[in-house]
């Protein structure tokens, strides 16, 4: 149900700014957090645990969007045929929005479990199609070499992303927060 | 929500139709070789800079890590390398030395072979150069208790280097034909023209030597080997001096000269043999 503009009162118009600043500071961290997979070597894919922070608040349609993204960004660190790695990631996202909101709970645990779900099922996903189906020879060694340490440091990586997606909740007040939680729940 | 409703849901539809919107362009990246052509080169472009932002900030902060995880390994590392170092510098004294020493048998080698008569001693490594001393004269590893006897001549490869003038128990000093201090009798082998070789500090200095007493009418040519005449029995016969640059005539009118460029380069000597014994010496011919 849409409230016309002018009827808003200014806890709504705030909540709205507020929606408005995180989202678009979660697609600047979330971005910002694809500079140091891009450089090349080994190294962890930071927005998976980016995006999994951005499925713990915001909206389903939100985090579809963030998927693409960092999917395609994964894409372009890894090499990948485009948008292969965004297919899972929407998918992926879509998910962990539904289960953050349905099942699981908003707090660092559950976000690490979901963070180590995605990331490993990245890697085996990527061994299946890379290795497995088109028959790479020394198959183990992009195993072990690659795609287990980039997991590894994926995983690491996660501590730090969380803590800067936790600055973002500074932007919820309780009351907001509540608001926000009903926003989300009218949007379900 | 149960899972159903989310099936039947819009959601569910958008979902769909991304999915089906990224297959398809994943379906035609591939199709092209693994990279849309526009689509990625732009996107290609457009993080090219962070790319190389980010590989420089990796490349640093991979170096540190490096540097701190693996100090002990280097420190080690480093130290046994080191040690290596030392060991192949010593071998490339030991080589270098057994390559000199390999070079100056080879000369004495093939001195044996053309003289026969001659008795030398073992290679003599040149030690220092003399201080001052515009005839190139130098000092040798051998002396008194080598065997090594005072006017004895200094010889390798190329021909005469000199005599022995000084003399110690270990050491020796030659001077060259250069040195206005030696005289050698000597021929100039295409001609026969016979003469003094006898240097100058004129032409010490431009490691030239001179030839004197020649006769008025002489038939030298430049380039002409000169050679010991061996007449005096301080000198074999037949060792190479130097060829003939030019000849004039002596200020007196009596007698011309030629000047000699030494076939020996004393600049690069390294080695010599001191001729102990021949055929002749101390022979005095008429």
């Amino acid at each position: 149900m849409k409230i016309k503009r002018s009827s808003r009162t200014g806890a709504e118009k705030k909540l709205r700014w507020m929606n408005a600043a995180r989202k678009t500071l979660s697609l600047v961290l979330l971005l910002l957090s694809a500079i140091p997979m891009l450089g090349g070597g080994v190294k962890g894919l930071w927005v998976i645990p980016a995006a999994v922070c951005i499925c713990m608040q915001e909206s389903m349609y939100f985090c579809m969007l963030m998927g693409v993204i960092s999917g395609i960004l994964i894409d372009l660190a890894c090499d990948s045929a485009l948008c292969a790695n965004a297919i899972f990631m929407v998918c992926f996202c879509t998910a962990a929005s539904l289960l953050f909101s349905q099942l699981l709970r908003r707090s660092f645990l559950h976000y690490l479990f979901m963070t180590a779900v995605c990331t490993f099922l990245r890697a085996g996903a990527s061994y299946l199609f890379t290795a497995v189906l088109f028959r790479t020879e020394s198959r183990s060694v992009l195993w072990s070499a690659i795609l287990l340490p980039s997991a590894y440091r994926t995983m690491l990586a996660a501590i730090p992303v969380y803590l800067l997606f936790l600055l973002l909740t500074k932007l919820r007040t309780g009351r907001v927060r509540s608001m926000d939680a009903a926003a989300v729940r009218r949007d379900w | 929500m149960h899972f159903n409703d989310f099936l039947r849901s819009n959601k569910f539809r958008v979902l769909l139709c991304v999915i089906a919107l990224l297959t398809g362009v994943m379906l035609y990246s591939v199709r092209q070789g693994g990279h849309t052509d526009v689509l990625s080169r732009m996107l290609y472009t457009i993080t090219y800079p962070v790319r190389q932002f980010s590989a420089g900030i990796s490349k640093q902060v991979n170096e540190k890590l490096d540097t701190y995880y693996h100090a002990k390994a280097y420190r080690e590392e480093n130290a046994l390398l080191r040690e290596q170092i030392a060991l192949l510098n010593k071998q490339l004294i030991g080589y270098e030395e057994a390559m000199n020493e390999l070079g100056a048998l080879r000369e004495q080698l093939s001195l044996k072979q053309k003289h026969t008569d001659f008795v030398m001693s073992e290679p003599a490594t040149v030690l220092i150069p003399l201080t001052n001393d515009l005839s190139d004269g130098f000092m040798i590893n051998l002396g008194e208790e080598d065997g090594i006897l005072l006017n004895a001549p200094v010889i390798c490869a190329q021909g005469l280097v000199g005599v022995i003038t000084e003399l110690s128990p270990h050491y020796a000093v030659v001077t060259t034909i250069l040195s206005p201090e030696l005289s050698v009798g000597a021929l100039v082998l295409q001609t026969g023209d016979t003469g003094i070789v006898e240097g100058t500090l004129r032409y010490a200095a431009e490691d030239q030597t001179k030839m004197i007493y020649l006769e008025e009418q002489h038939s030298i040519e430049q380039n002409d080997l000169v050679i010991t005449a061996g007449t005096t029995g301080l000198f074999p016969y037949g060792l190479p001096i130097g060829n003939v640059t030019e000849t004039a005539m002596e200020e007196t009118g009596l007698t011309a000269y030629a000047v000699l460029e030494p076939t020996v380069d004393f600049s690069a000597l390294e080695a010599v043999t001191v001729l102990l014994d021949f055929e002749g010496k101390g022979v005095s011919l008429p």
